[in-house]
């Protein structure tokens, strides 16, 4: 009845899969390695990165990474109409078609500048770096033309492509790709970030092919362009089904499949709320029962701090049970005691003196002095309204509703010991298992691995965690710890009489007060077997 | 392989156009060629005549204000332009300094037009000095200004730069003076 302590056992599971969860879920958090086979034999990868101008002019890079130092002749082509051609830095000629050829190193990067691929429209901007000849891609007008055509070298094979596009807005960019696959965007970079505008992406370029982009972005990225007729969704469809012939799909960027950072914070946080009260509570209890033995002396009755042989307080047996608890040993009923305290005061009365076949009476007029006595009495009555006359016999004193009146007595005596403020509700014991199972809930929706183990510790979880509080739920206030304190050493004295031990129910009339308070602690327990409806539930 | 890194690819950025034509970026990609000490003594394009000949056209009859075409010559200067405002309805016109302005018959040229206001008439001038002071061995020979000859860079002065080999090279350059490519012969 008292609780108070959590399980040890239970808490420890308890605490080891949430943390296995948490720790889950925080694996689970970034982005997912894109892999990819069949690695072209010289070309490391290319990273296409711009930036788009009001007037909607693209300043462009266009940086190849070779596996080797061995020079590579490169032909260029660039999209017609570039300007400001450089290769490494360093402007270069090249025809009026935009071809150059230059030997390059290890890493070389071609840069220009692009106008007139961005059109305006009133609800967004079209930039287009893709064009059909006839039926295929014209891969110069793209972002950079199939490098396995035009850099020896480089073998047949996929690569992988890194982009960045800097454009106002670049939250509200989408692109399509054509020649790219696998493709995942990111602007996570926060309003702060060092790449606040810019939209990022990665791709696997199969075959090391052409490469081609439409991308919509908003139509405030381009104030400087006039606004042109229609649309841009009408504009991108155009496009798309200018492209057609070409066979090739459009590829847009997946998110990337991981987990959310939000839900592995949130269940660190739950987790570090749940092991935090757990630890406070073993804590709590080593210092509560330390607390217990040295708790000052009630001042009720003045003798029991001198003598430890009379009762501390007045607290009537049945609570006196109550805020013992398990603190004492022994066959103990808190309605066996009440039963033999109203013995005491002839509320009641024993006939026979045959531990096996006695008799039990409660008259007509027969009332408790408390709550819990009056709900004893009603018990013993069977609920018979009025009150009447009735007589119970042993063994069979409790009949067939030894059961339900265990469960409402039960009852009655927490509502006693709540009303008499010895017990509370212990809220945070009462939260454990919401807590449990919403962490389970959170790991399923914010996760994307491990989900069957979030779904094990969803339903194991709650009933470890019931385990675990289940003798806490209620626990004692400190009026109640005191006086547990003080009764527990008035039942280890009680223990010492072995008169107690074999005293029978209706001995009461030689023990006095005495015989009720040693049923409740533990000290009477051939009373306690001859009256309590269920001694293993110490009620 | 990850998406990129924030600030892991750079972002490039804009070229600017000089106040000094002559250091211009793309001139870089203009060398002057060995021509064995052999000087190019062919007149240069007459950059210089612009302003005067494009008063002498607005001063005109006609006073056009759309053109297709700008040619400056070592000893001329001729225009295309569109008559009264009718597309298509094109007069050829050449300015000879000291000579009166020669005006051809009305021919059919739809060439795309371009308005005479766009045209900045010390540009050109500035644009040969900036390439003279590049190429020493060298002339700007031709300067032409019309669409066809933009090529795909929209409407961009056409310049051709010459030594005592032949060609060296063509440089575009935009109305505003960007230098924006060099073609070498």
């Amino acid at each position: 009845m008292s609780g108070g302590q959590i399980r040890r056992v239970p808490a420890l599971i308890l605490i080891a899969l949430l943390a296995v969860l948490t720790l889950r879920a925080w694996l689970d958090v970034g982005d997912e390695p894109l892999t990819y086979s069949n690695k072209a034999d010289g070309l490391v990868s290319t990273t296409w990165a711009a930036s788009v101008s009001t007037q909607g002019r693209l300043a462009v890079d266009v940086r190849y990474e070779f596996s080797n130092d061995d020079e590579h002749t490169l032909n260029i082509r660039t999209p017609e109409g570039s300007r400001y051609l450089s290769v490494n830095g360093m402007p270069i000629s090249a025809s009026v078609w935009s071809d150059a050829t230059v030997t390059a190193g290890s890493s070389t990067t071609v840069s220009y500048e692009l106008p007139g691929r961005v059109t305006r429209y009133r609800d967004g901007a079209l930039l287009r770096l893709v064009r059909i000849n006839d039926t295929s891609i014209d891969g110069d007008e793209g972002l950079f033309p199939c490098p396995r055509c035009y850099i020896d070298g480089i073998g047949y094979g996929n690569s992988p492509v890194y982009g960045a596009l800097a454009v106002p807005g670049a939250d509200a960019v989408r692109f399509e790709f054509l020649g790219l696959s696998s493709v995942r965007s990111s602007t996570d970079s926060g309003p702060d970030g060092p790449d606040r505008d810019v939209v990022r992406f990665v791709g696997i370029n199969s075959g090391t092919e052409d490469v081609a982009m439409v991308a919509v972005l908003p139509s405030e990225a381009v104030p400087d362009l006039a606004i042109g007729d229609g649309t841009v969704a009408q504009a991108l469809a155009e496009v798309k089904a200018a492209m057609k012939p070409s066979g090739e799909h459009f590829h847009s960027p997946h998110r990337p499949v991981h987990g959310e950072r939000w839900a592995a914070l949130i269940l660190t946080i739950l987790l570090g709320a749940i092991v935090a009260w757990i630890v406070a509570r073993l804590i709590w209890s080593a210092g509560s029962r330390a607390a217990q033995r040295a708790a000052a002396p009630l001042t009720e009755v003045p003798h029991f701090a001198d003598v430890r042989s009379v009762r501390p307080t007045n607290l009537e047996p049945a609570l006196a049970g109550a805020v013992v608890g398990d603190a004492v040993k022994g066959d103990r009923s808190v309605v066996a005691a009440t039963i033999v305290e109203l013995a005491r005061r002839n509320v009641v009365e024993f006939t026979g003196n045959d531990s096996r076949r006695f008799t039990l009476i409660v008259p007509a007029g027969a009332t408790g002095a408390t709550p819990f006595e009056q709900a004893v009495i009603d018990s013993l009555r069977l609920g018979d309204d009025p009150p009447v006359r009735v007589e119970r016999t042993s063994p069979h004193l409790w009949g067939e509703h030894a059961d339900e009146a265990t469960k409402v007595l039960r009852r009655a005596l927490i509502k006693a010991a709540l009303r008499e403020k010895l017990l509370r509700v212990n809220v945070p014991a009462l939260l454990l298992v919401p807590l449990t199972i919403a962490m389970g809930v959170i790991a399923i929706t914010g996760t994307t691995g491990g989900v069957k183990f979030a779904w094990f510790v969803t339903i194991v979880g709650p009933l470890l965690a019931l385990a675990t509080v289940g003798p806490s739920t209620l626990v004692l206030t400190a009026a109640g710890r005191a006086e547990q304190a003080h009764w527990v050493e008035y039942a280890t004295w009680l223990h010492t009489n072995e008169h107690l031990a074999h005293a029978e129910p209706w001995a009461v009339a030689n023990y006095g007060p005495v015989l009720a308070y040693a049923a409740a602690l533990g000290a009477a327990p051939e009373v306690v077997r001859c009256l309590s409806p269920d001694r293993r539930q110490k009620t | 392989m990850h998406a990129p890194a924030p600030g892991a690819i750079p972002i490039p950025t804009f070229q600017t156009v000089p106040d000094d034509l002559s250091r211009s970026p793309q001139l870089q990609a203009l060398q002057p060629r060995d021509t064995a000490g052999i000087q190019f003594d062919d007149d240069g394009a007459a950059a210089d005549l612009l302003p005067a000949a494009l008063a002498a056209l607005e001063a005109s009859d006609d006073a056009p204000k759309k053109l297709s075409r700008i040619a400056i010559y070592a000893e001329s200067v001729d225009f295309t332009y569109e008559q009264n405002g009718i597309n298509g309805r094109s007069v050829s016109a050449i300015y000879r300094p000291g000579e009166a302005m020669y005006f051809g018959d009305p021919t059919f040229d739809d060439s795309p037009t371009f308005a005479i206001d766009a045209i900045d008439p010390d540009m050109p001038a500035k644009l040969l000095d900036a390439i003279e002071q590049h190429v020493p061995n060298g002339k700007v020979t031709n300067i032409d200004l019309n669409v066809s000859s933009s090529y795909g860079f929209g409407l961009a002065w056409n310049i051709e730069v010459s030594d005592a080999r032949g060609t060296l090279a063509t440089v575009f350059a935009d109305l505003d003076g960007a230098i924006i490519a060099v073609e070498e012969s």
